[in-house]
């Protein structure tokens, strides 16, 4: 097993905020790598480092070997590495085959020329991007939307839409920012078993998911992300009965004992969350 | 398929939605076999158009049209130097509002200073071939034919120039450094003497096909013939441009820049295209209209230009071929007739010519209110789904079935709810 991504000491400063510090992580290819931690602990900052969205302010992502930090977005794709979005990204006035066909285009390499006198070559990735994009489309439950508007699907079908349009730029690893957001329990189980299906068909998973249910039943390994850092790294089990995660996630004093805890708990969790949120100016609009 | 009763209403249905749901029956059934002649001639449909346009100036003579000459028009007929000079006017502008739809309507950058690549496209054109009174005013002096290639070429590096440094800004402010490079270039053209500065180029030579002299006069029939072919290649340019990966690139840019990026779209490098592709019909339109009116100044491009091309292409339908020629039609062919058929009379106490300005802000407002994607509103690619794929449930996975475990952690979920909501 050899390790696809490996995230070497990566540190991302906002001016004075410290939204990433010295993070470590590898992924092995075909696994599902689940990334959890609190609201504003870094996890879509680390997304951003990752797909090029910001330059880390120090450290390195390496993706198979050769080093990824400093690229663009699109060099990024080019190389093997697609993202979804926490907020849905969707091309709205774009029916949903448009939506995927802009992914499958990432792999096309028809030129403005070629575009304009119709070469041969664009005509068959014409073809080729339809029969793929309708692929993708059956192959996440979307299909019968194809000629649908992005905007007017259901919120659980355009979260299934934009995995579909980050499949078709044929990535080794794709990234998931909370894909289950928002799903009802019905729609969060469809999800896992398309996320499986995802990896089963060889793409590694990295996933970024709030839903502890989710995340444990779906992932090989996980890392707990807090403050900026990694708290606890391994398999699901163990990480779930890390002291330091259950306090990152419950608070201090949280396990400790009985009586006035629940209260100090409640009261711990609410500013921490909020001051958390505040760490993360320059994240999602 | 070609026959078919769906066909028509299918392809009406992927520009109208629910327009084409209201037409009744029989008037697809008559129209369907025209639709099918429509479909079956393909790349004919420009020859039509090209037999069509050719055939406007001259069948409109009273020689040949008989009612002509009891038709007490207060337009000039066509073949006389308004009413061709009206079809040369729109003609431009429809080349240029063909390349702002690029830039504004498939890229959604907003460009308020689109009228300087025209200029540039003219000052080129007049630079570079013999102006008549004033030698001293070009670089070199070639033959107006030979000008043409380079008035494109400078207008795709001017497009460039503008692109590389300010795509990066998104936008108010690309709108503000766009109306920016307008007035830079127009204060240029103003004091360069090279330029001749505010009194502008006179003389420049028109050019000479063969037999054919472009002379001043007479000779808007040939300007108009001219001008046929370039917006024939510039629609099928455009329209192959935006049925491949570029122009959805394009849409893709105008709808999501953060989402194109991280679908492996090159945001920068694709902005700058749509820049320099949309400057060179620009480029065009500017070699034609220097040749044509033979005497330019700065003051024949005012910010006004701009403004009334925007309104075209918004008009128009963004993203709309069709809509671009239609916007352009509507913003500089019909106020003309307008102000032609009134006879100088105004109109609800608007004189016609500047009261048009006024008539498009209303119409603008109007247009957005009740039609928000223009009048002609570009057509989305569908595709035809098996009645099986069709009905398929949402989720196709075998997973579908709530597990054991699934169950338990919804009702969980369930008390959690209700426990939160009742402390």
């Amino acid at each position: 097993m050899d390790s696809l991504l490996k995230v070497n000491n990566v540190t991302m400063q906002f001016g004075g905020l410290r939204a990433l510090g010295d993070v470590n992580f590898e992924i092995v290819e075909g696994e599902i790598f689940g990334l959890i931690g609190p609201n504003g602990a870094g996890k879509t900052t680390l997304f951003n480092c990752v797909t090029g969205v910001y330059a880390p302010t120090e450290g390195a992502v390496e993706f198979a070997g050769a080093p990824i930090t400093g690229k663009r977005p699109d060099q990024i794709v080019d190389i093997g590495i697609c993202r979804t979005f926490q907020q849905i990204r969707l091309f709205p006035n774009m029916t949903a085959l448009e939506n995927v066909i802009v992914g499958v285009d990432a792999r096309h390499r028809t030129s403005v020329f070629g575009a304009i006198f119709r070469s041969p070559r664009r005509k068959r990735e014409e073809r080729e991007s339809e029969d793929e994009a309708l692929r993708l489309l059956d192959f996440c439950g979307v299909k019968r939307y194809a000629n649908d508007l992005g905007r007017n699907l259901s919120y659980g079908d355009q979260r299934r839409l934009e995995i579909a349009r980050a499949l078709a730029t044929k990535p080794k690893l794709v990234l998931l920012d909370e894909p289950a957001a928002g799903m009802n329990p019905v729609e969060k189980n469809g999800l896992r078993g398309l996320v499986r299906k995802i990896r089963d068909e060889g793409t590694t998973v990295l996933l970024i998911e709030h839903d502890m249910k989710v995340v444990m039943g779906l992932s090989d390994r996980v890392a707990v992300l807090d403050h900026g850092e990694v708290i606890a790294e391994g398999h699901p089990e163990e990480v779930q009965s890390d002291p330091k995660v259950i306090e990152a996630y419950l608070g201090t004093g949280g396990a400790a004992t009985d009586g006035k805890a629940g209260q100090e708990n409640s009261a711990s969790d609410e500013p921490g969350t909020v001051s958390a949120r505040a760490r993360e100016p320059g994240g999602e609009k | 398929m070609a026959g078919s009763d769906r066909d028509l209403r299918t392809y009406l249905g992927d520009r109208y939605p629910r327009t084409a749901e209201r037409i009744p029956d029989e008037v697809i059934k008559v129209a369907q076999p025209l639709f099918g002649v429509w479909r079956a001639i393909g790349y004919g449909r420009y020859l039509l158009a090209i037999l069509v346009m050719i055939a406007i100036p001259i069948l409109m003579k009273p020689e040949i049209v008989p009612f002509l000459e009891d038709f007490d028009s207060p337009i000039p007929y066509i073949n006389g130097s308004f009413g061709v000079s009206v079809l040369v006017d729109t003609g431009i502008y429809i080349l240029l509002a063909l390349g702002l739809s690029i830039v504004v309507g498939m890229a959604g950058l907003l460009d308020l200073g689109y009228v300087a690549f025209f200029m540039i496209g003219a000052y080129t054109a007049a630079l570079m071939t013999d102006s008549g009174g004033a030698e001293q005013f070009h670089f070199v002096v070639w033959p107006n034919l030979a000008a043409l290639p380079f008035a494109v070429l400078v207008c795709v590096l001017a497009g460039v120039a503008l692109g590389t440094p300010t795509l990066r800004l998104r936008g108010d402010y690309l709108a503000i450094v766009t109306l920016g490079f307008h007035e830079i270039v127009r204060q240029t053209a103003n004091n360069l003497p090279q330029t001749n500065g505010s009194r502008g180029i006179p003389g420049i030579e028109r050019p000479q096909l063969g037999p054919i002299e472009f002379t001043v006069l007479g000779s808007e029939n040939y300007w108009f013939y001219l001008l046929i072919p370039a917006i024939i290649l510039a629609v099928i340019m455009i329209r192959h441009l935006e049925d491949s990966r570029i122009g959805r690139y394009w849409t893709a840019i105008r709808e999501d820049e953060v989402a194109a990026a991280a679908m492996g779209v090159p945001v920068v490098r694709m902005k700058v295209l749509a820049f320099a592709i949309g400057a060179s019909t620009s480029g065009v339109a500017g070699w034609i209209y220097a040749g044509y009116l033979t005497f330019i100044s700065p003051a024949n491009f005012p910010l006004l230009a701009s403004i009334l091309i925007l309104a075209a292409v918004v008009i128009g339908g963004l993203g709309s071929i069709s809509g671009a020629v239609l916007g352009a039609v509507l913003v500089q062919g019909l106020p003309q007739v307008v102000r032609e058929a009134s006879g100088g009379e105004t109109i609800f106490g608007f004189d016609p010519e500047t009261g048009r300005i006024a008539v498009f802000g209303f119409l603008l407002i109007v247009v957005m209110i009740f039609r928000p994607g223009g009048l002609l509103a570009p057509k989305r690619r569908r595709v035809e789904l098996s009645e099986a794929s069709a009905a398929e449930g949402v989720i196709v996975d075998e997973t579908a079935q709530p597990s054991k475990d699934e169950i338990e952690f919804a009702s969980s979920v369930h008390e959690a709810a209700q426990h939160k909501e009742g402390s």
